[in-house]
């Protein structure tokens, strides 16, 4: 028994132990490698996160100005606010809810939130990477956009009557921030925030 | 004797097995190398953003005080930097008081952001200041307009945006935080 141990184990290892080794190695490399985007991935969100709070602030300062400066008396009542120099407008819904970007598609859908700068061609997700200093313009995973939904506020409930013609008095807007990716994958929200404003009478 | 050389490494064996932990070494030492990069650049980015929203937050906050008599007082490495002057509030012990508040624009190595309260002690706010600019709000054309020198604001405008642009130590790396503070009463249902 031992005579034959001896003889046997100079020839070698077996194609078992080799293979079996051979394995280890492989799930060992396989996940580090697995970890390292994960981790750069992390702190490129992390990266994100810090400038969608700059982001996100800047949407409500854009936002008080534009609820600041309505027309009373328009009708429909709408309000303009800018990203960077990217003005634009939302018109506020008497009931419901009205987002921006509009998709067309889901016009008929006022539930659901419209994902905004589909596959990074949108000139937004530029432009507000640019005012947020996110990073450089190519580098797209640091690309960040927003959507929007304001809807009115009238609950009885909360003290919130509408006005004397029957029309809200404050809105909610409701602000997404998305880490905008292009090759098709989907846009990852980090971050939200909800505002409240007065339109003016 | 004959056992002992059955059990040893060739010459040939040895080189395969060295030149084979040669490569795999020298891809994971590579990988790592690139992870290393990657990560700092990424914590430095990160520490830009966030030393410059906090500056934003010190100036927001003492511009949400601002009263009459805003003034771009200077532009001391010409129009990408300015100094600010205006009429606030300062706190001091739980109470509020009048107070001249300035952000000096101090160029020199490192250039720096630095802040006064009623001319006192300067309080630097940020250092390796690349770009420190302010824009007012138009109300006619309802955009953002450039100002220079030697502006003065009867009143503050309704809005404004300052843009800085910050450096690492090393000047390698920049970052520019934009930020638009509303200084129009915000209205509160």
């Amino acid at each position: 028994m031992s005579a034959a141990r001896r003889t046997r184990h100079p020839a070698g290892f077996t194609l078992l132990e080799v293979l079996i080794a051979l394995s280890i190695l492989l799930i060992g490399l396989v996940g580090i490698l697995i970890l390292i985007p994960q981790a750069l991935d992390t702190g490129m969100r992390a990266q994100s996160q810090a400038a969608s709070a700059v982001l996100l602030t800047n949407v409500d300062a854009s936002l008080s100005l534009g609820f600041s400066r309505s027309d009373p008396a328009a009708s429909p009542r709408r309000v303009r606010f800018f990203v960077e120099d990217a003005l634009d407008a939302i018109t506020l819904p008497d009931s419901g809810e009205r987002k921006f970007p509009r998709d067309d598609d889901d016009a008929d859908d006022a539930d659901e939130w419209v994902p905004s700068a589909r596959a990074g061609t949108d000139v937004y997700p530029a432009r507000i990477a640019a005012s947020a200093g996110v990073s450089e313009a190519s580098d797209a995973s640091g690309l960040l956009s927003f959507d929007l939904a304001v809807s009115p506020l009238t609950a009885p409930e909360r003290g919130l009557p509408a006005d004397a013609d029957g029309r809200p008095r404050a809105y909610v807007a409701k602000v997404r921030i998305y880490r905008a990716f292009q090759q098709g994958r989907a846009n990852e929200p980090i971050a939200t925030g909800e505002f409240l404003y007065e339109y003016p009478r | 004797m004959n056992t002992r050389d059955r059990t040893a490494f060739t010459i040939i064996e040895m080189l395969t097995a060295t030149a084979i932990a040669v490569l795999v070494i020298g891809a994971a030492a590579l990988l790592l190398s690139h992870t290393v990069r990657g990560t700092r650049a990424i914590e430095e980015s990160l520490d830009l953003v966030v030393r410059g929203r906090a500056a934003m937050d010190w100036i927001a906050r003492d511009l949400a005080t601002a009263r009459a008599g805003l003034l771009v007082l200077d532009e001391p490495a010409g129009p990408s930097s300015q100094s600010l002057r205006w009429a606030g509030l300062r706190t001091n012990a739980g109470t509020i008081a009048a107070a001249e508040i300035s952000y000096a624009y101090v160029p020199g190595s490192p250039s720096r952001l630095v802040r006064t309260v009623d001319g006192g002690a300067e309080e630097e706010i940020l250092s390796n200041v690349r770009r420190f600019r302010v824009e007012d709000f138009e109300a006619g054309t309802g955009r953002f307009r450039e100002i220079h020198a030697q502006t003065i604001w009867t009143e503050p405008p309704s809005a404004v945006r300052i843009t800085l642009t910050i450096a690492d130590v090393l000047g390698r790396r920049e970052r520019t935080v934009r930020r638009v503070v509303f200084l129009g009463k915000r209205r509160n249902p």
